[in-house]
């Protein structure tokens, strides 16, 4: 039945056009296991830039779908003219990624970064599909917890939440150094005194 | 000091605000100058009742915060020859060091959703087209005894792609319909209507059982006139009909 992964792989791809090759549904159908679907695919998208496709394999997450290129985004928009895309605001979108870096995440942990009250922004992320409530703390209170979704993947580029770009992880240990440095520098001017 | 500006649409918060002020002094933010930058923060607060903002109370809190790690900044410090407080335990009471962690990590997310609205550049410039309509669910009585595996995600999600691709589906050009009645031509009616009687018309016959754009069209071809002084209007009682007079200038 499957003699050709490739094809009935590209095949499903334009079939399923913006909502994605689902891998687990397709290695379900064609009775076999995703890894497997999703190396064919990862193949695939290599060929794709190897050859210099009109089109190209986008990942998010678990899907695949297959996009235009970004280089003529322009002629698109030129032609079709679609319209203006709302924007988050920075509240939401600084929410967002408390919540994207750190999931799952409860309210009070975003207004605890941000140092405001978070509940609109939270409702706007959860509106538009991009954040969703993943259970409660355990405990008195059973705060919501909230985590991203596969649509927010698919609106901010990303294949998995491991391809979100690295934000200075060492933060805390830049603080840290900057902290011994401060200690240092705190106890030669001890040193100093004590002279 | 130099004069400060007031930018205060742009702040997320305090944090925001204060991660403002202390790289507008090009300070580090484990080394913040506290009784300057609470002074500032104080102008900006300050500006903001002035102009009647609306001051959150996050803002107030955080005043109250720098108030008070500057006051504990002032206390006299411990004997610094005595040993016995020369250990990492005193010396990491630093009472800005919390504050600076918060502006560390505060900042360290701004960055990241400066990161993402790169992402969601790049994204936006990819198009792809909506899923062929092949059928490729299961049979309809299989659905039915199906438990539904929906969240309420899934549903706005739907209900969003719905919408984007209606928006898409718009057509690109929209035809105006030109405007058949004109303020001068009904201008021109009602003063030959005039004319031709030789002395004055009802109101209520000026008005033909046309459409609701002519009628408004005559209406404030109507009012022109009389702004015009070329006629004017009187009413003998309440309720009465209006008569539209020519005036002679």
């Amino acid at each position: 039945m499957e003699q050709d992964l490739t094809g009935i792989v590209e095949t499903i791809l334009y079939i399923s056009g913006d909502e994605g090759l689902d891998t687990l549904r397709l290695a379900e159908s064609l009775e076999t296991n995703q890894s497997r679907i999703v190396s064919e695919l990862k193949r695939l998208q290599q060929e794709y830039e190897e050859h210099g496709e009109t089109l190209q394999i986008v990942q998010v997450g678990e899907t695949f779908k297959l996009t235009t290129r970004p280089e003529f985004s322009l002629y698109v928009e030129k032609y079709a003219k679609p319209p203006e895309r709302s924007v988050l605001s920075q509240a939401a979108l600084e929410s967002l990624a408390i919540v994207a870096y750190r999931q799952p995440v409860t309210r009070l942990d975003v207004e605890e970064v941000r140092g405001v009250k978070a509940d609109r922004a939270l409702h706007t992320l959860v509106n538009r599909g991009l954040v969703e409530e993943a259970g409660r703390v355990k405990g008195a209170g059973r705060a919501i917890l909230y985590q991203t979704t596969t649509r927010f993947l698919d609106v901010f580029h990303l294949e998995s939440l491991e391809s979100l770009p690295k934000i200075d992880e060492s933060a805390s240990d830049e603080g840290e150094e900057q902290m011994d440095l401060f200690l240092s520098n705190y106890k030669e001017q001890l040193d100093d005194e004590k002279d | 000091m130099e004069p400060y500006h007031v930018k205060l649409q742009g702040f997320e918060g305090p944090l925001d605000l204060l991660l403002h002020l202390v790289q507008q002094a090009e300070v580090d933010l484990y080394d913040i100058p506290v009784a300057e930058i609470t002074a500032q923060y104080m102008k900006y607060i300050r500006a903001m009742r002035q102009l009647e903002l609306d001051v959150a109370s996050e803002y107030l809190v955080m005043a109250s915060t720098l108030l008070a790690i500057k006051s504990k900044m002032l206390l006299p410090k411990p004997d610094l020859y005595d040993e016995q407080f020369v250990d990492e335990e005193w010396l990491e009471e630093d009472p800005r060091e919390e504050l600076a962690e918060q502006l560390v990590l505060y900042r360290k997310y701004k960055e990241a959703s400066q990161h993402l609205k790169e992402k969601e550049m790049e994204r936006a410039k990819l198009y792809s087209k909506s899923p062929t309509d092949v059928d490729i669910d299961v049979s309809e009585t299989e659905q039915m005894n199906d438990p539904l595996d929906v969240s309420m995600t899934d549903l706005i999600q739907a209900f969003q792609r719905m919408n984007q691709r209606i928006r898409f589906e718009k057509p690109r050009e929209a035809t105006m319909q030109a405007e058949e009645w004109t303020i001068e031509e009904k201008m021109n009616t009602i003063v030959s209507r005039i004319s031709e009687v030789h002395t004055r018309v009802s109101f209520q016959e000026t008005f033909t059982n046309g459409p609701v754009n002519e009628q408004v069209t005559t209406f404030i071809a109507l009012l022109q006139l009389m702004k015009d002084g070329r006629v004017s209007c009187y009413q003998d009682d309440n309720f009465s009909d209006i008569y539209i007079e020519r005036r002679i200038v």
